[in-house]
C-alpha cells in the first residue's frame, strides 16, 4: 500500500503545482485581464457612439410627435449602421456589444409591432438610450452584469453556467416553436455553450428570453 | 513505461500471450491526441452543424461505437486501424455523454467530475482486484481488455468534464486552459522520467488530461477568428484530423505487416 500512497501523494503534488501557478498568474500578473483573455482588453467600451446616440434622439422626438411608423423609418437608420459595424464592435467589446444590441432589438421590436403601444416605444427607447450612454465593462471583475434586464452573472461578476441559462430558456419556450428572431438567438445560445463560451452563450440566452417576455 | 509495483502480483496468472492493446509511444500520444481533438469537434459537427442534437446524435454515435467495439475484440491481438477506430468513437461518445449530463439532464460539472472520477476509481479497483494487475502491457485476455476499455471510456466522460469545469470556473477560454493542461501533462512526465512516478499512474493520468488539451486545440482551430480561434469551422477541423489519424495509422500498420 505504500507504494499507491507514495504514487497517489507524487501524482497530486504534480497536478497542484503547475495549477497554482496557473491560478496565481492569472490573479496576480494579470489582474483584469484574466476572465476574459481571448477577446482583448477587458474594460474597453464601444468608443465614440454619438452617431447612433443621434438617431435615437430623432427617433424619440419623432415619436413624441405620435408618428410612430416615421420613427421606425429613423430607426431603421440605426440598424443599418448597427449591423454594418457589428462585428467591429462586438469583437471591441462583447459583453457591452450584447447590452446595447439587445436594448436596440427591444427598440426594434416595439416599433414594429402590429399595432406599436406609445408607452413601451417610449420605455424600450429610454433603456436603448441608457444602454448607448453607459455600456457596461465587457466582461467580469466587476459586480453583477444584466444583458436585455436579465442577470447574466453571479454577484462577482462571474458568468453564470450557459447550461443553465439555455435551459432556462427551453423552460420558457416550454416546447412552443420559437419565432425566427428567439430560434436564431437560442441556436447561437448553445452554439457557444458547445463551445464552453459561457459569457457571449449567456448574452444570447438572456436576449432570447428578453424577447419572449417583451 | 514500467509497473514495478503490480508486477509481483502476475505471478500467478496469465503471463504468456499477445498483448491486445499498443505499447506506448510517441506515436501513441499523438494519434490519442488527435483523437480527442477530432472527437470534440467532430461531436461539435453532428450535434450543432448537422442539427442532429443532442439526443439523436448520442444514440446513433453510441450504435456505432458498439460496432467499432466489437469488430475491435473479434481480433485478439492489436491491429492499428480497429484499435484506433475504436479510441476515435470512444472520444466521440465520452464528449456527448458529458454534454448530455450537462445540457439535457441538468446536472453541474462538479458532480459529473465527482461522479466520472468514481466511476473510474471502481473500474481499476474491479480491475485489480480480479486480475491482481493494472498493467496495460498484459492485456491478454478478453476481461482484461473489456476493462481497459472501460477504463478509457471513463477517462474520456472524466477529461471533459474537468476541461468544462475549469474553462467554465476560470472563465479564461480555450487558450489559457490548453496551457494549464499542457503544463499539467508535462509535470506529470518530468514526475515519471524524473522522480519516479509509477508508468500505471503516469499512464492514465495523463490519459485523462490529454482529453481537456486535445479539445482546446480543437476549438482553437475550429472556433471564429472573433471568438479567438483560426476560424477553420468545425468541418474542416474534422476531415483534416480524420486525415491525419488515417494517414499515421495507415503507416503504422505498414511498418507493422514488415516487421
Amino acid at each position: 500500500m505504500n507504494a499507491v500512497l507514495r504514487n497517489l501523494f507524487l501524482s497530486s503534488a504534480l497536478i497542484a503545482l503547475p495549477a497554482l501557478g496557473f491560478v496565481l498568474a492569472e490573479n496576480l500578473l494579470l489582474p483584469r485581464t484574466g476572465w476574459a483573455s481571448d477577446s482583448g482588453p477587458v474594460n474597453s467600451d464601444l468608443g465614440d457612439l454619438s452617431s447612433y446616440r443621434k438617431i435615437v434622439t430623432d427617433t424619440q422626438s419623432i415619436a413624441t410627435t405620435g408618428d410612430l411608423a416615421a420613427a421606425e423609418k429613423r430607426i431603421t437608420d440605426l440598424e443599418n449602421l448597427w449591423d454594418q459595424n457589428a462585428k467591429a464592435l462586438r469583437k471591441a467589446a462583447p459583453a457591452a456589444w450584447s447590452t446595447v444590441d439587445g436594448a436596440a432589438d427591444d427598440a426594434f421590436s416595439a416599433l414594429r409591432a402590429r399595432s406599436p403601444d406609445p408607452a413601451r416605444v417610449r420605455d424600450t427607447l429610454a433603456a436603448l438610450t441608457k444602454s448607448l450612454d453607459s455600456p457596461p465593462p465587457a466582461a467580469s471583475g466587476g459586480p453583477a452584469q444584466q444583458v436585455s434586464g436579465i442577470d447574466v452573472t453571479d454577484a462577482f461578476g462571474h458568468a453564470l453556467p450557459c447550461e443553465e441559462m439555455t435551459a432556462k430558456l427551453r423552460k420558457a419556450l416550454a416546447g412552443e416553436i420559437p419565432s425566427a428572431a428567439v430560434g436564431d438567438l437560442q441556436g447561437k445560445a448553445l452554439e457557444r455553450c458547445n463551445a464552453d463560451d459561457d459569457a457571449r452563450s449567456d448574452a444570447f440566452a438572456a436576449q432570447a428570453l428578453s424577447l419572449i417576455k417583451g | 513505461m514500467t509497473d514495478a509495483s503490480f508486477a509481483d502480483y502476475d505471478k500467478d496468472f496469465a503471463t504468456t500471450g499477445v498483448n491486445r492493446v499498443p505499447d506506448v509511444t510517441p506515436g501513441f500520444w499523438l494519434i490519442k491526441l488527435t483523437a480527442v481533438t477530432m472527437g470534440e469537434t467532430a461531436a461539435d459537427f453532428l450535434a450543432v452543424n448537422l442539427g442532429l442534437g443532442l439526443g439523436t446524435t448520442t444514440v446513433l454515435m453510441t450504435l456505432v461505437l458498439i460496432g467499432a467495439m466489437v469488430w475491435k475484440f473479434r481480433q485478439h491481438r492489436y491491429v492499428p486501424a480497429r484499435y484506433w477506430l475504436a479510441v476515435v468513437m470512444i472520444s466521440i461518445v465520452g464528449t456527448l455523454i458529458t454534454d448530455n449530463m450537462t445540457d439535457a439532464l441538468g446536472s453541474p460539472l462538479i458532480d459529473s467530475t465527482i461522479g466520472f472520477t468514481i466511476a473510474l476509481g471502481a473500474t481499476f479497483a474491479l480491475w485489480f482486484a480480479s486480475e491482481r494487475t493494472l498493467s496495460i502491457h498484459k492485456v491478454y485476455t478478453f476481461r482484461r481488455e473489456a476493462f481497459y476499455w472501460l477504463a478509457i471510456l471513463f477517462t474520456f466522460a472524466l477529461g471533459t468534464a474537468v476541461g468544462d469545469l475549469i474553462s467554465e470556473s476560470f472563465g479564461v477560454g480555450f487558450g489559457a486552459t490548453g496551457i494549464l493542461f499542457g503544463m499539467i501533462i508535462a509535470s506529470l512526465a518530468l514526475g515519471y522520467f524524473a522522480f519516479g512516478l509509477d508508468g500505471i499512474w503516469a499512464f492514465w493520468l495523463c490519459y485523462i488530461f490529454t482529453r481537456p488539451l486535445g479539445a482546446s486545440v480543437g476549438d482553437f482551430l475550429a472556433q471564429p477568428t472573433e471568438f479567438g480561434g483560426l476560424g477553420l469551422g468545425t468541418t474542416v477541423t474534422s476531415i483534416a484530423f480524420l486525415v491525419l489519424i488515417a494517414g499515421t495509422v495507415a503507416v503504422m500498420s505498414l511498418r507493422r505487416s514488415r516487421a
